[in-house]
């Protein structure tokens, strides 16, 4: 019989160090996030970028609201399983060791719960009670969103709670963000709760309260520039940042958006030359509306942002900065205080441009004109809030989720800033919304929402 | 009182004589053999009966004379046919109570095709061949009575004994797709004596679970007895491509009309000689050039293939010993450039009689092949060779593309279009070459011992072994890969196999009754390691070695398996004409759960010659007739290491639009990093088994001038060991699963005619015809649909229930009366996603093969058909939404009202949206519209053609010659009849190891063959 005992791998492990396999996890998912798939697609249907319509067939037809179901099950398949499950494995793994290793696990929730909110985000309502349980839900049901992010809110506490600052019991090495070290850890858990917040405070206004609360100890979230959540990337060979390998420093197809031209272009916007790189011959920034024929005047996607050791924005101190204006300017969990705004706007303004490596005198002389940079305290409280909607959107255009998301929440339907409008020859009818059902999911789980959401579906935050 | 006989033995199909033909007296013995020249002595009693019996042909008595010169009829045309069954036992066709089909020789060396298993099509019933592509060395998939699992398709392939290896590299949308062949291919079929298919699971189940999918048992050639022989085969071929596109060449590259040079399409202005601003990169700094069309520049860029196949064997024997030693080759060149095979195989087949109890023989092979310039294909890949070729812009002179692949000046690819859009064809095959090398042994020792008349031990000892390198090459300046890669892969295979057999033999224990018993073991180990390396980023220039990249990353991969067997089969034979097996075996496998790796498996079979019980009794214009049924359970296993929760080292992660090798590990701190599996493991699986049942006859009317085989067969696998593919959402793509019941039945169909035989003419018909229908019967409860392939776009191979195998994809919404709707805003057809467009398999299949022979000339033809199932075509698509398809062309300034309605309010009426052809053709070419690509797989092939003339014997009489033979023959020369425009609809992309079949993209055209053969026997 020992003959035939012989089944197992020797090129396999049965048992492994957490951290293996959280590196994994964050990798592929930063890499799925910088990709044709999430960054291409999002960019475009989100209007962020421009395909530059017949000009280029290299990016499909992404821009007409027809996204390729290869980007919408590989993005699915990021969250869930080459990101999302091996973080559920290393959280397994972490807990049941002897002794706990808390900090390890927390972690690894800290950032499990980000992939959970992108996804929930891009796809509505998803899976999360019953995912990650193969055994036990072989066709997981899809909870509603607000239960989702309600979860995350309760997945980050109990990481909060978890983590152990004496032990050292943890990812240190291998955590690319902040080395391991904890509090900062528990800084981002505060920062993402903020982000749910925001995002849910809308539909939900009882979120203010928890708003306030954060807003009492904003040393407790990211507080300084430093502490952004970012992957770096390097000049090495195989380790660039993604962007760079897409397009390997050769013309990226993918040209400025008309939408964000008008916003940056009147003020002169000191990250112009980093976000855009002008064709030869040309002084003025052109962008092209969605899936309009760009030509050789159009302005294409910058190669600062191209550059192999660009890094790769999670969470951003200057994007906390525009939350936290937006908070006070609307009187969430707070009373409205336009001066607290104001400061904070500016700073953050400044934040973003700065990070960007705008040019430092353009800066300073832009913040500090109200011709260009509107004091909030000058404008009605309506004006105010879409300054600081128009800062969100602008600050996150390298960063397509996160904008697709900031515009859907910054109005009601109709009202979202910047106003964006039909591509040219998309299906006529409402703006996408969402990335519909990811055709892995609906061909294999009986239990997908019926009927299954279109693209232009608002989801439940969504107004 | 006895007498002296003397006398010579001919062969009727060559007039040769036929040394060591067994002459025996009838009722006795007493005996003597044939020496070298046929010739024998016999001293007999007066009044005697002569029996003179040889293998392969029919015996005969005549009664004993001073001289009796006898002619032996092969017994391939007759009734006491000898064929091959499980374990190379030789069985009598007559009682074998399952069908078997055997190709000879001459079947596989007429009209040889490199591969061997392209010989096989159309040729027998149920068996169904498909070349993958025009790739030089590509592979070729063999299905046997339909798909029976959804993860894969593998017949089991038996040299003399030994199970070997039909291995082949991947297919599927990866970035390089790359046909490197499959392993069978490396057989010469000059080496083959006989190939016989054992279709059903009874005529397997001695094999066990490896033959589920059939079996293939080849028999090698051994030397003749008699005087030392020499065989020539030489043959000349010349290839082309069977089909290519029809183009249009009336437009020039842009888009709506307008000339635009950052284009590769057709979607620009009509040609009418203007003067425009070229591409730049190939006309010769002078880019303001008139626009002209040139029709041949697809055409222009394949070339003639041309190969040799060539083959020498020296052969002999006597009365203990014989001998074949054998040596071909195939030199070939493509008819894409740059692409060319070399095989070598060197073969020996030898066997001697130590004693009248000890007997030993040893085949075995050892092959060689160097092909070079392997052409990528794929979906969407820069470095896809026909992508580059048939997107080439009607303007594009192919001659100037070819005389300007590298800037002399800064030694920089020319591209095509500015900004790095397309590579230059001649780049790719002049530097992006894939090429791969194969050594491969296989060799099997048989020991017999005879203790005693009715006892046989026999012990089968084999090997086959090889090695493949293949190498990838993406040069530095390669669009799509500019900083230049390479990947290597090293491939070892071992298998080893060992069969012990025991026969017991009584023919008198009871009157009438005839009976034999095999007992046997086997023990079986499979071994597989892989060594690829990838390397980017190099420094110098085509200099392809590990430290002249910037980074590099290696991945091992390694397999083992073992298999045990025990088996038994007991025969029983009543009289002349009835006849009873029943087998059985236990396997233990490796791979399987200790709980449940040792699986039983029985088979009962039997046969009635009815005839023999008719004979005498009237019914002369009946020659034959027989019936025969059969049963059989088998079980089977999966492969290794599927049980247990495993953490895999992963070395990247997937970068859409670049590939899989975008990041590596170390990434930044993350030295190395580990991933859950994606499959999630089952650790209690249990074999997969099938049932499965068949009835069959066999007939012949009119002294054999009309033969009939029918066989109707129907089998239920269950417990099928697949990979489902689950919701993403449970942190998996797939779990293996007991699931899923796939039920096979169809009727199998043979005539044989012999329309018109007189003394020198002779006129041979056959037709075979096969229905297969495969149902899904059941997939996991509450699941009735999913995938076993996936193609590109929403386009998939699924399992439904209640349907056969079928393409899925993006389908034009109709109607209720059937028409096309329409978006009355776009004019388009309105299209839902994941529908069914039509089972992969088809209806039925059928050849016919006509033979003509006159004296020394014969002439004979074989045409395949296929009816039904549909074939997506990634090709057409592509030259549909580029504007470069025939039908995409003529007058554009006609606008198009596509026929169908709007859906309005409601209500259907007729649409009167007008779109320009531009607007049509890219929706309908789109590959978000999978319909608008597919098409009925349909068609009708000649595939064969053949004409031989045997030089007459006496014209060589006195010299050494003894035959020689010159033939024109041709394959693949006529597609009469398709369903599908512009490409072949036999080409698939998925490879011939997967169950996904019926889709392409962009693959290798087929290519047409006619050559010359000659053949001398000295």
């Amino acid at each position: 019989k020992k003959y035939l005992d012989i089944n197992t791998n020797p090129l396999t492990a049965t048992k492994v160090d957490p951290k293996l396999l959280f590196g994994y996890a964050v990798t592929a998912w930063d890499v799925s996030k910088n990709s044709g798939d999430s960054y291409i697609s999002i960019g475009f249907i989100g209007q962020s970028l421009s395909s530059g319509g017949d000009f280029s067939q290299n990016w499909g037809a992404s821009n007409l609201y027809n996204v390729s179901p290869l980007s919408i099950g590989n993005t699915w398949k990021v969250y869930f399983s080459n990101g999302g499950n091996n973080l559920q494995q290393a959280i397994s793994i972490a807990q049941a060791a002897s002794p706990v290793n808390n900090n390890t696990a927390a972690q690894c929730k800290i950032v499990l719960a980000q992939l959970m909110y992108e996804a929930t985000t891009l796809y509505g309502d998803i899976p999360y009670s019953q995912a990650f349980q193969p055994d036990k839900y072989p066709y997981p049901k899809y909870d509603a969103q607000k239960d989702v992010l309600e979860s995350l809110l309760k997945l980050l506490d109990e990481a909060i709670a978890q983590i152990d600052p004496t032990s050292v019991l943890k990812i240190s090495d291998y955590d690319i963000y902040y080395g391991g070290d904890m509090s900062k850890w528990k800084k981002l858990a505060n920062s993402i709760k903020f982000k749910i917040l925001m995002v849910m405070v809308d539909k939900d206004p009882t979120k203010a309260a928890a708003i306030g609360t954060l807003l009492s100890t904003p040393d407790a979230m990211i507080s300084s520039s430093a502490e952004t959540w970012l992957t770096k990337y390097t000049t090495g060979t195989n380790n660039q940042n993604p962007k760079y390998r897409l397009f390997l420093g050769q013309n990226p197809f993918t040209y400025a958006s008309k939408v964000i031209t008008d916003l940056m272009v009147p003020t002169n916007d000191p990250r112009l030359p980093q976000y855009f790189d002008l064709p030869a011959g040309q002084t003025t920034y052109i962008g092209v509306p969605a899936n309009v024929d760009a030509d050789e005047k159009t302005a294409i996607l910058g190669s600062y942002l191209l550059r192999p050791d660009a890094p790769s924005v999670i969470l951003s101190y200057q994007e906390l900065e525009l939350l936290q204006a937006e908070a006070y300017a609307r009187g969430l969990g707070v009373g409205v205080n336009m001066t607290k705004a104001e400061a904070l706007f500016k700073q953050g303004v400044t934040d973003a441009m700065t990070f960007y490596q705008a040019n430092p005198a353009a800066v300073t002389a832009y913040v500090n004109d109200p011709t260009k940079l509107p004091n909030l305290t000058s404008l009605s409280a309506t004006d105010a809030i879409k300054q600081i909607h128009i800062q969100q959107w602008v600050d996150l255009m390298d960063r397509p989720l996160e904008a697709f998301v900031q515009w859907k929440r910054s109005g009601p339907d109709g009202s979202e800033v910047p106003a964006l409008t039909l591509p040219k020859d998309a299906t006529p009818g409402p703006l996408i919304r969402r990335y519909t059902l990811s055709p892995d999911e609906t061909s294999a789980n009986p239990n997908i929402p019926k009927p299954q959401p279109t693209y232009y579906d608002k989801m439940w935050f969504d107004l | 009182q006895n007498r002296t006989v003397t006398g010579t033995v001919t062969a009727k199909d060559d007039g040769l004589p036929i040394p060591g033909v067994t002459v025996k007296i009838k009722g006795t013995t007493t005996g003597a053999q044939t020496n070298a020249t046929g010739k024998y002595t016999l001293s007999v009693p007066t009044g005697s009966t002569l029996v003179f019996s040889f293998i392969g042909y029919v015996s005969i008595e005549k009664p004993a004379a001073d001289v009796v010169n006898v002619v032996l009829v092969p017994a391939s045309n007759q009734l006491n046919e000898v064929v091959v069954t499980a374990l190379n036992i030789s069985r009598e066709a007559k009682t074998i109570g399952y069908s078997s089909s055997t190709l000879k020789s001459e079947d596989l060396t007429k009209a040889r095709d490199a591969n061997v298993l392209n010989s096989m099509a159309g040729k027998v019933a149920g068996v169904r061949i498909n070349s993958q592509s025009g790739t030089l060395g590509g592979s070729t998939k063999i299905v046997i009575r339909g798909v029976n699992s959804f993860n894969g398709n593998s017949p089991l392939f038996v040299i003399d004994g030994l199970t070997v290896s039909d291995n082949t590299s991947s297919g599927g949308t990866v970035a390089n797709n790359v046909d490197f062949g499959n392993r069978m291919g490396d057989l010469s079929s000059d080496d083959i004596e006989s190939m016989t298919v054992l279709k059903g699971a009874a005529a397997t189940a001695l094999y066990g679970s490896r033959a589920l999918d059939g079996a293939v048992i080849i028999t090698t050639k051994k030397g003749k007895k008699g005087t030392f022989s020499v065989d020539i085969n030489s043959s000349v071929r010349f290839d082309n491509p069977l089909v290519l596109p029809k183009f249009q060449n009336e437009y020039a590259q842009g888009n709506q009309g307008v000339y635009a040079n950052t284009q590769l399409n057709g979607w620009g202005p009509k040609i009418t000689g203007q003067s425009v601003n070229q591409f730049p990169n190939f006309t010769a700094g002078s880019p303001q050039t008139p626009l002209v069309a040139y029709p041949d520049n697809v055409k222009d860029f394949f070339q003639t293939g041309v190969s040799a196949i060539n083959n020498i064997s020296f052969g002999g024997g006597d009365e203990k010993s014989d001998y074949r030693v054998s040596f071909s080759s195939a030199n070939e060149k493509g008819i894409i450039p740059e692409s060319s095979l070399d095989r070598y195989t060197l073969a020996v087949n030898t066997g001697r009689n130590f004693s009248d109890k000890l007997s030993s023989r040893f085949s075995g092979s050892y092959t060689n092949i160097v092909s070079d310039g392997r052409p990528a294909q794929s979906a969407n890949n820069q470095n896809a060779i026909i992508n580059s070729v048939y997107g080439l812009p009607r303007t594009v002179d192919i001659n100037a593309l070819k005389n300007n692949v590298v800037d002399p000046v800064t030694g920089v690819q020319q591209f095509l279009a500015p900004g790095r859009l397309g590579n230059n064809p001649y780049w790719i095959m002049d530097y992006n070459r894939n090429s791969n090398s194969v050594d491969r042994f296989t060799g099997t020792y048989n020991l017999t011992y005879k203790p005693v008349t009715w006892v046989t031990l026999s012990n089968t000892f084999g090997a086959d072994i090889y090695t493949e390198k293949r190498s990838l090459i993406l040069r530095k300046g390669t669009a799509g890969y500019l900083p230049g890669q390479f990947t290597k892969y090293d491939l070892l295979s071992k298998q080893v196999n060992d069969d012990f057999l025991a026969t017991f033999e009584q023919n008198n224990l009871v009157k009438d009754f005839k009976f034999k018993l095999l007992v046997g073991g086997n023990i079986n180990q499979r071994f597989n390691q892989t060594n690829q390396v990838d390397a980017f980023n190099l420094t110098i220039d085509q200099l392809y070695t590990y430290s002249n990249a910037a980074s590099s990353t290696a991945t091992l991969g390694y397999q083992k398996r073992r298999l045990l067997g025990l088996y038994g089969d007991l025969s029983i034979g009543y009289k002349d004409y009835l006849f009873l097996d029943v087998t059985g075996r236990n396997d233990w496998t490796s791979t399987l759960p200790v709980d449940s790796r040792s699986y039983f498996y029985p088979s009962v079979s039997g046969s009635f010659v009815f005839s023999e019980v008719l004979k005498d009794k009237g019914f002369d214009w009946l020659s034959f007739g027989k019936l025969r049924a059969s049963w059989a359970s088998v079980g089977s296993d999966l492969g290794p290491y599927q049980l247990d929760y495993q953490y895999s080292p992963t070395s990247t992660v997937f970068l859409q639009y670049v590939d899989a090798n975008a990041i590596v590990f170390p990434a930044g701190p993350i030295a190395t990093a580990f991933a859950a599996p994606r499959t999630l493991p089952n650790s209690t699986l249990k074999p997969q088994k099938e049932n499965s049942y068949e009835f069959g006859t066999e007939l012949k009317f009119l002294n054999n001038r009309i033969g009939l085989d029918f066989t109707y067969y129907h089998s239920n696998i269950k417990n099928q060991l697949i990979s489902i593919t689950v919701p993403p959402s449970t942190g998996y793509f797939a779990k293996v699963v007991n699931a899923g019941v796939i039920q096979n039945s169809g009727i199998e169909a043979t005539l044989n005619l012999v329309p018109v035989k007189l003394k020198d003419f002779e006129w041979n018909i056959n037709v075979n015809f096969a229905k297969n229908n495969q149902k899904v019967k059941e997939l996991l409860p509450g699941l009735n649909l999913y995938s076993v392939a996936s193609g590109y776009s929403g386009l998939l191979i699924q399992a439904e229930v209640g349907q056969s195998l079928g393409l899925y994809g993006g389908q034009f919404s109709r109607s209720p009366d059937g028409q096309y709707i329409i978006d009355p805003t776009s004019g388009l057809r309105v299209v839902t996603q994941g529908k069914r467009l039509g089972s992969i398999y088809a209806d039925w299949t059928g050849g016919l093969n006509n033979t003509f022979r006159y004296k020394g000339f014969s002439l004979s033809s074989l045409i395949d058909i296929r009816k039904g199932g549909v074939f997506f075509s990634g090709t057409v698509s592509g030259l549909r939404t580029s504007g470069l398809a025939a039908e995409t062309g003529g007058d554009r300034s006609q606008l198009i009202v596509d026929k169908g309605v709007n859906l309005v309010n409601g209500a259907y009426v007729p649409n009167t949206k007008a779109i320009n052809a531009q607007n049509y053709w890219s929706w309908i070419g789109s590959t978000t519209n999978t319909e608008g690509s597919v098409f009925d797989a349909g068609f009708i092939k000649l595939r064969e053609v053949q004409f031989a003339y045997q030089l007459p014997s006496k014209l060589f009489k006195a010299s050494f010659v003894k035959g020689i033979q010159i033939g024109v023959e041709g394959r693949n020369l006529w597609l009469i009849k398709s369903h599908v425009p512009h490409v072949d609809p036999e080409l698939n992309f998925f490879g011939s190891g997967s169950v996904g079949e019926g889709v392409e993209f962009n693959s290798i055209p087929s290519t047409r063959t006619i050559g010359m053969n000659l053949r001398v026997s000295l």
